[in-house]
């Protein structure tokens, strides 16, 4: 287990240390990088679903997350080359309560997972959203939906119509998958990829550091919007 | 002999009681009795002390003579050894004393015939009691030698048990040793599990310090990376502002370049294709401001408000009902929307469009393009200019008569299902057909893009409805339903068509089974979804419109209306585009609009249509209103 936890720990400051290396010497042109934390209750599959997405294949066992684990995966989207970096966190309490601030800083989306094999971790979404909410400083970040663990049919405790229900009461999109099965492979992917699309289109520029371009031009702007229907 | 005694007396004194008794029969009866009672008892009282000493005495007496019976018995027994002796003694005794007792010896002799009769029952018993005795010593020293038996048998048993005794004491002390040996061992253990249990405390309080520091360094991790991140944005948003400060200064040189977008035009639409999107966003930093402006606060302006409108455009959460897909998916990412749509009220242009019956009519997203396909395998597209129809471009090569048109999203390309049995596919601009997807074996009855981009279904009449994979004109999935398909529609994951034996099924693009049933009556026409996918509009050959709530999956609302009547299997029925109306054309050329607010007839417009009106569209931006009818004509209603 030592041992584990070690080698997960070296990866990814490895890892880190390499993308520091790599934005030391600036970052390639247009190379945006997304953050998008994946939460959720323990053993909900999230580390599964990160590392399916990240290293394209269901890993042999996993250890309980400890604070968080950084996933990277570049993508090409359009013609646009962007990273995506998943913040596998931690699940149980004791690994994440001095880490959530670090979470939720600069998110570009949340993941939310519920494994659709056990009610409980489908209840305690709404804690989840909310502890969200009061992290987020914006109202309009990507968030979505994904129930886990979809291949083991016969045990499937959340009925698909329950989780839309919530999901929509939420207005986020839902979506069941599994990290385990091979046939839902692309499944995965497909998931974080709209996401990806979602967020690329989403904010085309970052104008958050523009502050009084913004405000200035604001009022002017409106009739443009409006007449779009 | 007391009682004897007083008993006679009693007698006695009953007896001469006994006469007197009858004289005297009453109360002097009692009277003598008492005193004859008190007589004897004073009596008792008198003579019983002279008695007192006589029954000891005769008590005495006679254990005396019990005593000497005892004793005479002895005696008699005794002489039958010397019984010999005595008879020749009494013998020459007699014979001695004959001449002494003369007149004795027969006396004698009797005396001792007596005697030897009785000495020879004496005898004689005693011969019987030697019997019994020996019997009884017989069975006595049977008894013994039993008792003499078991008692061996005992004692047998004795030495085994005392046997078996010392061996359990020697495995009592063998197990004594044992367990002093164990105990030992078990102290040595103890020990150890004291030892160890110590080191698992301090091995666990390690555990924890490091992870605690595990969890402190991932928290430095978390926050460089947030640091890096935001380091790398900013750089990134120095990067853009720079290049778009430089955009600013290269375009103030050029000025004649002609506008290209114009502001002002009211029917400006959201409906920025997949294709122009890439474009835009790029071209945002070069060609946007190659246009003509007054200042550098005008750029900023129009710079925000691209930026703006992209966002106002792609806006995450502006649609509701995203539920999931197991595909790889792209979406359209511009749907136009509506905000109010006016009801249209006189007909602004009449053409005779097609050769023959026109049987399906499409507007583009932007609202200005317009696509009607005929049974003469001819699409023909209209431009919507000032309230009139201009031919733009006809689109050839269909297979057979058109049963239904339909553009993507954004606007650029043109699906059409015919009764060749197979949907074509046609790019806005080229008049031949790109693609053609083949596989069914009947007329195809609806072709409708899905939301997600390269993707469409078809139903048709071979009782199939099918998915298609436009990217690479591949059927992805066929669905087999039981009766014909008059019509499909789609939401997000959500396919439903309407079949011909009078049901409208739901088909998840998750699942392979029919997921909701909803029975109408009458063979169903045509559906409808309204933009927010939250309504169906259904028409059916029992001449009704209906309005299924797909949250609730019932059918919340049934339009009627005197004179309306679905001429065909294939009429279609609209929603406006804000939902607010529903329209349909009816078999005598009338256009029948609801008010889907209240359910009621909202108007009912009658034109130049003298045959049944095939189908109806309704424009995105709501002002227009299109009808094809049986014969060639389409009318365009403002």
């Amino acid at each position: 287990m030592a041992s584990e936890m070690e080698s997960s720990l070296e990866v990814s400051f490895s890892s880190s240390c390499a993308v520091s290396g790599a934005s030391g010497c600036l970052p390639p042109a247009r190379s945006r990088i997304f953050k998008i934390i994946v939460i959720g209750d323990s053993n909900v599959g999230k580390t599964c679903l990160t590392y399916r997405f990240c290293a394209g294949r269901f890993p042999d066992r996993t250890e309980a997350t400890i604070g968080v684990d950084f996933r990277e995966r570049a993508v090409d989207i359009d013609g646009e080359r962007i990273k995506i970096q998943l913040w596998d966190t931690a699940g149980q309490e004791r690994f994440r309560k001095s880490m959530v601030q670090h979470y939720y800083r600069n998110v570009h989306a949340v993941v939310f997972v519920y494994d659709m094999t056990n009610m409980a971790s489908f209840h305690s979404l709404p804690s989840w959203i909310e502890e969200c909410k009061q992290h987020l400083l914006a109202n309009d970040i990507p968030r979505i939906l994904v129930g886990n663990k979809c291949d083991l049919r016969s045990a499937i405790q959340v009925p698909t119509d329950l989780a839309q229900k919530f999901a929509d009461t939420h207005s986020m999109p839902l979506f069941e998958t599994s990290a385990k099965n091979p046939n839902d492979n692309d499944h995965v992917e497909a998931i974080f990829m709209t996401l990806a699309h979602k967020l690329k289109s989403h904010k085309p520029l970052m104008l958050s550091q523009l502050p009084d371009n913004r405000i200035s031009l604001k009022p002017e702007t409106k009739p443009a919007v409006t007449c779009w229907c | 002999m007391i009682g004897l005694e007083r008993c006679a007396a009693a007698r006695d004194s009953a007896a001469m009681a006994g006469p007197s008794a009858p004289c005297d029969p009453c109360a002097p009866v009692a009277a003598w009795k008492r005193h004859i009672l008190r007589q004897l008892r004073h009596r008792d009282r008198t003579q019983k002390a002279l008695f007192l000493e006589l029954v000891p005495a005769y008590n005495h007496l006679l254990e005396k003579a019990e005593l000497l019976a005892k004793f005479s018995e002895k005696l008699k027994s005794e002489p039958k050894d010397v019984i010999s002796t005595p008879h020749q003694d009494s013998r020459e005794e007699a014979s001695g004393t004959g001449p002494d007792q003369v007149s004795s010896p027969a006396s004698l002799k009797v005396k001792w015939q007596q005697e030897k009769k009785g000495l020879q029952l004496v005898c004689g018993e005693m011969a019987y009691q030697v019997v019994r005795k020996s019997a009884a010593l017989n069975t006595l020293q049977s008894q013994l030698e039993e008792r003499q038996g078991r008692l061996e048998a005992l004692q047998a048993c004795v030495v085994q048990l005392q046997e078996a005794r010392a061996q359990q004491s020697r495995q009592l002390e063998e197990r004594q040793a044992e367990n002093s040996a164990q105990r030992e061992a078990y102290e040595t253990l103890r020990e150890q599990a004291a030892h160890q249990e110590a080191a698992l405390r301090r091995l666990q309080e390690e555990a924890r310090d490091l992870l605690e520091q595990l969890v402190q360094r991932k928290a430095r991790a978390a926050a460089e990376r947030n640091l890096r991140n935001e380091r790398r944005e900013r750089a990134n948003q120095a990067r853009v502002s720079q290049e778009l400060k430089k955009a600013a200064k290269r375009t103030v040189s050029i000025s004649e370049i002609p506008n290209t977008l114009e502001d002002g035009t009211k029917e400006e639409t959201v409906a920025l294709g997949p294709a122009a999107k890439p474009e835009f966003l790029e071209s945002d930093s070069c060609e946007k401001w190659k246009r003509p402006y007054r200042s550098a606060s005008a750029t900023s302006l129009t710079l925000s408000r691209c930026v703006d409108v992209v966002k106002g455009l792609l806006d995450f959460k502006k649609r509701r009902g995203h539920s999931v897909g197991g595909v790889s998916e792209q979406r359209y990412q511009s749907i136009p929307v509506c905000v109010s749509a006016q009801i249209p009220s006189q007909a602004q242009d009449v053409l005779d469009a097609h050769l023959s019956e026109v049987n399906a009519v499409c507007f583009a997203p932007n609202s200005s393009l317009l696509a009607t396909g005929g049974a003469d395998r001819l699409i023909h597209l209209w431009n919507v200019v000032g309230g009139r129809l201009e031919a733009n471009q006809t689109l050839e090569g269909a297979g057979g008569s058109i049963t239904s048109v339909d553009f993507d999203p954004s606007g650029s390309q043109v699906l059409a299902a015919t009764y060749n049995q197979a949907a074509q596919l046609w790019k806005v601009g080229e008049t031949q057909s790109k693609e053609t997807l083949s596989g069914h074996k009947d007329k195809v009855t609806a072709a409708k893009f899905k939301l997600t981009r390269h993707q469409a279904v078809t139903g048709s009449r071979d009782r199939t409805v099918k998915e298609w994979d436009l990217g690479r004109a591949y059927c992805s999935r066929t669905i087999n339903v039981l009766s014909y398909c008059n019509d499909v529609v789609c939401g997000d994951h959500i396919i439903i068509s309407g079949h011909n034996d009078q049901k409208i099924r739901f088909w998840d693009s998750r699942g392979p089974h029919c997921i909701q049933v909803i029975p109408v009556q009458g063979r169903v026409t045509s559906l409808n979804l309204s933009h927010d996918q939250l309504h169906l509009l259904s028409c059916s050959r029992d001449n009704t419109l209906k309005v299924i709530d797909l949250r609730i999956s019932n059918i919340r609302q049934v339009f009627r209306a005197d004179g309306f009547k679905c001429s065909s299997d294939w009429t279609k029925a609209v929603f406006s585009p804000d939902r607010s109306y529903a329209l349909v054309g009816s078999s005598n050329g009338t256009l029948y609009i609801w008010d889907v607010n209240t359910g009621k007839l909202e108007t009912s417009l009658q034109g130049p249509h003298c045959t049944a009106v095939n189908a109806v569209a309704w424009c995105f931006s709501g002002n227009h209103v299109v009808s094809v009818d049986q014969v060639r004509k389409v009318v365009l209603w403002h």
